[in-house]
């Protein structure tokens, strides 16, 4: 078990500021996911702290040890790429067993040791095939036992379920979260898709644009995101954001919108750092959107059937919210209905800075 | 430290591999623009008196020519053999991208054992052929003969640009009452257009670069780039900044093309070079 | 037939120029043709006398040697050169690795009179040829390259040439080898050198054996080359047997002869080309060339 600090991580491309100062302590035997759009970073943060790219800036440490010149072979960490990466040419036992094979481990404990990581992700009856004779999920194996062969003291997972098919993914996702609290082993998963990474990971890295956004649990960023960007990023369907303005009274707190106002509860005023003078971002989540009930307005634009829920469109005014609402309502196009929301589960984030008004818990 | 020669490896090999030849070229080049004895790279003086050729008539022997014979003649070889490339190419290739016919298969294959098969190993053969069609001796019929050696790699890059239109385009066409020839002409040509070009560049190209056959099946004075700096090779006392001159003035055209294409040559596989 | 219109003219020429003068070749070699173009067939003569079976041709053995010399020396310098080089550059920063790749590829970007001349030249055995004129230049005496290692001097020009098609095919091998393999390998811990050994190579096992069948054929087959820088001389010495038939019926004006060397040449061909296809199979040959293992 292996803790990773990264203190001011900078990599350049050109004028591309790829990872732009970013801090991070990765606790040992932790599961960390990189979460972000394409293009925020988080693959080129994977692959520094690999050793395939050096930073420009910045330290990796891996433990105490200060790893930025360490070659990627000397780092003694496993990957998984994102297209698996499997040697064409070789069978899956010397796939496998290829890691242990430089390190001029005798044979008859190479395969052994092969055998048994093989074993253990059930692919032992593959051994003679060639990647090339194997299904996706079964090259995904391949590739897990070949980063675990060599017992990595940090295992690294580029959007390693993004190749599978939807059922396989959700499956995948269980057992990885549990072969990865089994073995131990810190490891760090790179996705841009936030329900793989809200059920794996213990914590979440959300970047954009090469710099942190927010570190958290899944709840964390869940229930208090740091800003506008985690706000719409983490959660579906995405939390809806309304311009509004806060209104100072005796003792009362208005926020108004342009087409409906209301009064924030005692325990949302005591979070609020300072009221913005420039306006704010109202966030709802859809869920906590009441249908039927209140005194809001709006008629229903779209219903989208979910199964269980349907996400219903509602228009009220100039502004367009969803709601996730139980089937059973029946509610049907074009129906005018009232509806409510609950007022102690909104956020309020400064409208020019996107960042969120509340303190930090 | 040991990071840095590592690094430095691969640069040092190449280098002293490349060492030999970046000497030639330059060498050469430097040679084409030099006056005067030239030991080793540098000539005593730079000048254009090895250009004279541009305005003198070139001697060799007891003939005599000019450049601008000779230049006119290795463009018409080279635009009869590039033409005929490509309407026979363009042709075929359409043919074993779009139609099944009986024998698709084996043709395909031939193509590719004729590609292997260098024809310059039967030019005993061809100067009779040529001969007895009564076409030895004149440039159209050799460039016809230098064309038919590239026909065999051409209808396999022909097809590769067919492969990729849409079965549909020419479905809608069909339907829209074009015949299959006149989906090939109306239709397909002006889509690879790229691709027309390329070809008959590369059908050009290898003309103007071609020595043999015009040295085998055009004899006398009639000469055409190579087989004139060939000549100029041949004699007795040798100029080589006159002919380095020349020999720049004949890559330039293939040259200016190439920089000019390069785009569009890319796309082509550049797997001739049959005179090894 | 609505397809003879696209095939045609692609049929009628390569049985124009491939087939009738394979023929041609075939019946000219049973007669003493000469210089007045008069068919007389003389049976079996030609080759007779080629085998050493009658009048024998002194000059065969010498020829065969030759060109099995020049067919050893020029291939394994094409393909280990093309592979080194390939290797070697594809590890440059891109700018750098396409200048190299460039200066080798020049060879078969300019006309074969022009790498002819230019190895003429710089081999010329006077201080007015390129290597000598350094050599003087630094006091050393000239060298008489092309009299003292012709053979040498054909193999590099024709090898360097075969290198510019193999080096560029190899390249583009690796270029299109995924990153993450190496990546892969270098996490596994593979060295730069372990990667090479046990990835790329292994991996561009296709091309090297395409390459390698190609320029067999191509270096038996040629003589363009060493006819402009040596003529095959001084004295036979680098006279390989195509080049020897060439000279034979356009030099010697004896085509019956030289057409039943060409002859031998052919079925020399056809049987290299049955090997290959043995080898390789018909089927990989009209398939595209992906990555193969």
């Amino acid at each position: 078990m292996m803790k990773v600090t990264l203190r001011n991580l900078c990599k350049y491309f050109q004028q591309i500021k790829a990872v732009d100062g970013l801090n991070l302590e990765i606790a040992a035997g932790e599961f960390l996911a990189l979460l972000g759009p394409s293009g925020c970073g988080k693959t080129t943060t994977l692959l520094t702290i690999a050793g395939f790219y050096k930073p420009d800036q910045g330290e990796i440490y891996f433990d105490e040890q200060l790893v930025n010149d360490l070659p990627p072979r000397l780092r003694n960490i496993g990957m998984v790429f994102q297209s698996y990466a499997l040697y064409p040419h070789m069978n899956v036992l010397d796939n496998i067993a290829f890691p242990l094979k430089l390190q001029k481990v005798p044979k008859s404990e190479w395969k052994a040791r092969a055998i048994e990581i093989a074993k253990l992700l059930e692919i032992a009856d593959l051994l003679d095939r060639k990647p090339g004779q194997l299904s996706g999920g079964q090259q995904q194996r391949v590739a897990l036992a070949r980063a675990l062969v060599r017992n990595p003291k940090l295992l690294l997972l580029d959007e390693p379920l993004s190749n599978l098919d939807a059922k396989l993914r959700i499956f995948m996702r269980a057992e990885l979260k549990r072969l990865q609290k089994e073995l131990g082993i810190t490891t760090i998963f790179v996705t841009h898709d936030q329900i793989e990474a809200m059920t794996m990971a213990d914590r979440i890295v959300v970047l954009r644009e090469g710099r942190l956004q927010q570190v958290g649990t899944p709840d964390e960023l869940y229930d208090s995101p740091a800003n506008v960007f985690v706000a719409s990023f983490i959660g579906t369907p995405p939390m809806n954001l309304l311009d509004a303005e806060i209104e100072v009274g005796k003792g009362d707190y208005r926020v108004k919108t342009s087409h409906f106002s209301f009064s924030l509860p005692k325990e949302i005023v005591a979070k609020i750092k300072y009221i913005p003078s420039h306006g704010v971002v109202l966030g709802i989540r859809p869920e906590d959107l009441i249908i039927g009930e209140g005194n809001i307005r709006g008629l229903v634009y779209v219903v989208e059937p979910l199964g269980r829920d349907e996400l219903v469109t509602l228009e009220a005014g100039d502004m367009r919210l969803k709601a996730l609402v139980p089937s059973r309502l029946r509610i049907g196009l074009n129906d005018k209905i009232e509806f409510s929301f609950s007022v102690e589960r909104v956020h309020l984030f400064d409208k020019e800075t996107g960042k969120s008004l509340y303190k930090e818990a | 430290m040991t990071k840095k020669t590592g690094a430095a490896f691969p640069y040092v090999l190449l280098v002293l591999v490349a060492a030999p030849f970046i000497t030639m070229y330059v060498g050469f080049f430097l040679r084409a623009f030099g006056e005067g004895p030239q030991l080793g790279i540098f000539p005593e003086r730079f000048g254009l008196s090895n250009f004279s050729f541009l305005w003198e008539p070139i001697t060799w022997g007891l003939a005599e020519t000019t450049i601008w014979v000779a230049l006119a003649n290795t463009i018409l070889f080279a635009s009869v053999s590039g033409a005929v490339v490509t309407v026979v190419c363009m042709l075929a290739g359409y043919a074993v991208s779009r139609i099944e016919f009986k024998g698709k298969n084996t043709f395909l294959v031939l193509q590719l054992f004729l590609h292997a098969v260098p024809g310059q190993i039967l030019l005993i053969a061809i100067f009779f052929l040529l001969y007895y069609l009564h076409l030895l001796h004149k440039i159209p019929g050799i460039a016809l003969a230098r064309a038919s050696l590239e026909i065999p790699l051409g209808v396999w890059m022909t097809k590769g640009f067919f492969d990729a239109i849409p079965w549909d385009v020419e479905r809608a066409a069909m339907i829209d009452g074009c015949t299959r020839l006149q989906v090939w002409y109306k239709i397909f040509l002006p889509l690879v257009k790229p691709g027309v070009a390329a070809v008959f560049i590369w059908g050009f190209l290898f003309a103007w670069h071609d020595f043999i056959y015009v040295y085998t099946l055009l004899p006398g004075t009639a000469k055409l780039m190579s087989t004139l700096i060939q000549s100029l090779l041949a004699t007795e006392v040798i100029d080589y900044g006159y002919l380095a001159a020349m020999s720049l003035l004949y890559m330039l055209p293939p040259l200016t093309l190439f920089v000019l294409l390069q785009r569009a040559l890319l796309k082509v596989p550049i797997f001739g070079g049959k005179g090894i | 037939m609505a397809v003879s219109v696209f095939t045609g003219p692609s049929i009628f020429l390569i049985t124009l120029f491939y087939f009738i003068p394979v023929l041609l070749t075939l019946l000219i070699a049973f007669t003493d043709m000469d210089r007045t173009l008069q068919w007389r067939f003389i049976g079996l003569d030609n080759f007779l006398r080629l085998f050493g079976v009658s009048s024998r041709d002194p000059f065969v053995p010498r020829i065969i040697r030759n060109t099995v010399i020049y067919v050893a020396g020029t291939l394994p310098l094409t393909i280990f050169g093309g592979l080194f080089l390939s290797i070697l550059s594809m590890r440059l920063r891109r700018g750098m690795g396409l200048f190299f790749r460039s200066i080798f590829f020049i060879p078969r970007a300019i006309p074969p009179v022009v790498w002819g001349f230019l190895w003429a030249w710089s081999f010329e055995g006077t201080r007015y040829g390129l290597f000598n004129g350094i050599r003087s230049m630094l006091g050393l005496p000239v060298i008489h390259w092309l009299i003292k290692y012709p053979m040498v001097i054909v193999i590099l020009a024709n090898g360097f040439l075969g290198i510019s098609l193999s080096m560029l095919v190899f390249s583009s091998a690796i270029a299109s080898i995924p990153t993450d393999l190496t990546r892969a390998a270098e996490i596994d811990g593979a060295t730069r050198w372990q990667t090479t050994r046990y990835i790329i190579i292994p991996l561009l096992k296709w091309p090297i054996l395409t390459m390698t069948a190609w320029h067999l054929m191509s270096f038996v087959n040629s003589y363009v080359y060493i006819m402009l820088i040596t003529g095959g001389g001084p004295y036979y010495r680098t006279e390989v047997w195509s080049l020897y038939a060439y000279h034979t019926a356009f030099n010697r004006y004896r085509y019956g002869y030289g057409a039943s060397l060409t002859t031998i040449l052919i079925v020399v061909n056809i049987v290299l080309l049955l090997v290959v296809l043995r080898t390789f199979g018909l089927r990989r040959m009209i398939g595209r060339g992906k990555i193969e293992v």
